[in-house]
């Protein structure tokens, strides 16, 4: 058991300095769509966010613009190197609609 | 024979007193225990959009951990296998009632609400409140000293009621969105400070709390080695399982993960330091 407990505990930390020792980057983020829904109340457009830096961002706004369309979301956070999911609400199929982070705040 | 037949039934009386002095302490353990999650915004929120299959998940980790505390502790006096079950099937109920109540009476749960949002609800409360339930006569002043099992409990029985006590501190703060802001907010020093801490309070709970016998007592090293090591990464794996049931790991990465099950992992291991105080 002592050296189990030992084994993981080494482990944790090693992780973090292994963290610790990679340069640090803001987030960079990207935003794609994953899939369509149709629902009773429109299109819905399920897109993930995409973080490739180490900061978490949080507070992120999605714009979404389909014509004269325009759908937002917010999503509170994207971990580093993390994703997280929203959704946006069009009248018609956004399969062309373009999609884009318009900004964010640090947690 | 009159005499023994009266006698009988004073006794079964008095038994039933007895009893129902126990289910009321029973109440009161899960109402100690409960309230600080019953009035937790996220925890209802979580009742409702949980995945299913982690809520059972949840659940069934709950029933062997019931189980195990019914053995150690128990809100009665009565002991054996069938009576532990017993308990644990009463504590459940008791949890049941209290979370059902409390939410009602708290407006969270409406009478127009759907089955399963209800369910839901009650579902995550009442495991908590179960285990406030089997605390209740350790806490709530019912057991003398020496009475309850846990005094002569085996090595591994030690470890766990380590799990126990991290997995009723981890639950009491992991449904809040501060552990993943702390994490967010902390760098590696941060961490790496917490894990420190966490492992240094852990090693002077051990010693002051007397989880390490006479033995260990006098070796601070092998009671690092056989409780303060073993001690945190139980309370680490437990913060990491209730970080999922709580869905606080998706979408994260590793290094993510892992920060935030050390932020958890320093109440988690603070809860295992105390379960020698709480049990």
């Amino acid at each position: 058991m002592a050296a189990l407990g030992g084994v993981i505990t080494a482990a944790v930390i090693c992780v973090v300095i292994w963290e610790a020792a990679q340069p640090a980057a803001a987030p960079a983020l990207s935003v794609h769509i994953a899939q369509i829904e149709v629902t009773s109340s429109g299109h819905v457009a399920v897109v993930k966010v995409v973080n490739q830096g180490d900061d978490t961002a949080s507070a992120v706004q999605i714009e979404g613009v389909l014509g004269e369309d325009t759908a937002t979301a917010t999503v509170d956070y994207v971990p580093g190197h993390g994703h997280a999911k929203a959704f946006l609400r069009f009248d018609q199929n956004p399969q062309q609609a373009t999609f884009s982070v318009k900004g964010w705040a640090a947690p | 024979m009159t005499a023994s037949v009266a006698t009988v039934r004073q006794t079964r009386l008095s038994q039933e007193r007895r009893y129902l002095h126990d289910l009321g302490r029973a109440f009161a353990g899960a109402l100690v225990f409960n309230i600080p999650l019953l009035m937790t915004m996220e925890m209802w929120e979580q009742g409702v959009v949980m995945d299913r299959g982690r809520l059972l998940a949840f659940i069934l980790a709950g029933l062997p951990l019931l189980y195990g505390l019914a053995f150690y502790a128990g809100f009665s006096k009565r002991r054996g296998l069938r009576n532990d079950i017993l308990d644990t099937a009463v504590a459940l109920a008791v949890g049941f009632i209290t979370a059902s109540a409390l939410l009602v009476l708290f407006g969270v749960i409406q009478w127009d609400a759907p089955p399963r949002e209800a369910v839901g609800m009650v579902a995550l409360q009442a495991i908590p409140g179960a285990m406030g339930a089997l605390l209740a006569r350790r806490q709530l002043g019912g057991a003398e000293p020496g009475e309850t099992d846990e005094d002569s409990a085996s090595y591994v029985g030690e470890l766990f009621l380590m799990a126990a006590g991290s997995l009723f501190f981890a639950l009491n703060v992991a449904p809040t969105e501060e552990m993943i802001l702390i994490a967010y907010k902390a760098t590696p020093v941060h961490a790496l400070g917490l894990v420190a801490v966490s492992i240094l309070l852990l090693h002077l709970f051990v010693f002051n709390a007397g989880f390490a016998g006479q033995e260990e007592a006098d070796r601070p090293v092998t009671a690092f080695c056989h409780f303060t090591l073993p001690g945190y990464a139980i309370a680490l794996g437990v913060s990491l399982f209730v970080l999922f049931i709580f869905g606080r790991t998706d979408g994260h990465a590793l290094q993510g993960v892992v920060q935030t099950v050390i932020v958890l992992g320093f109440p988690a291991s603070i809860g295992a330091a105390a379960a020698r105080l709480l049990v």
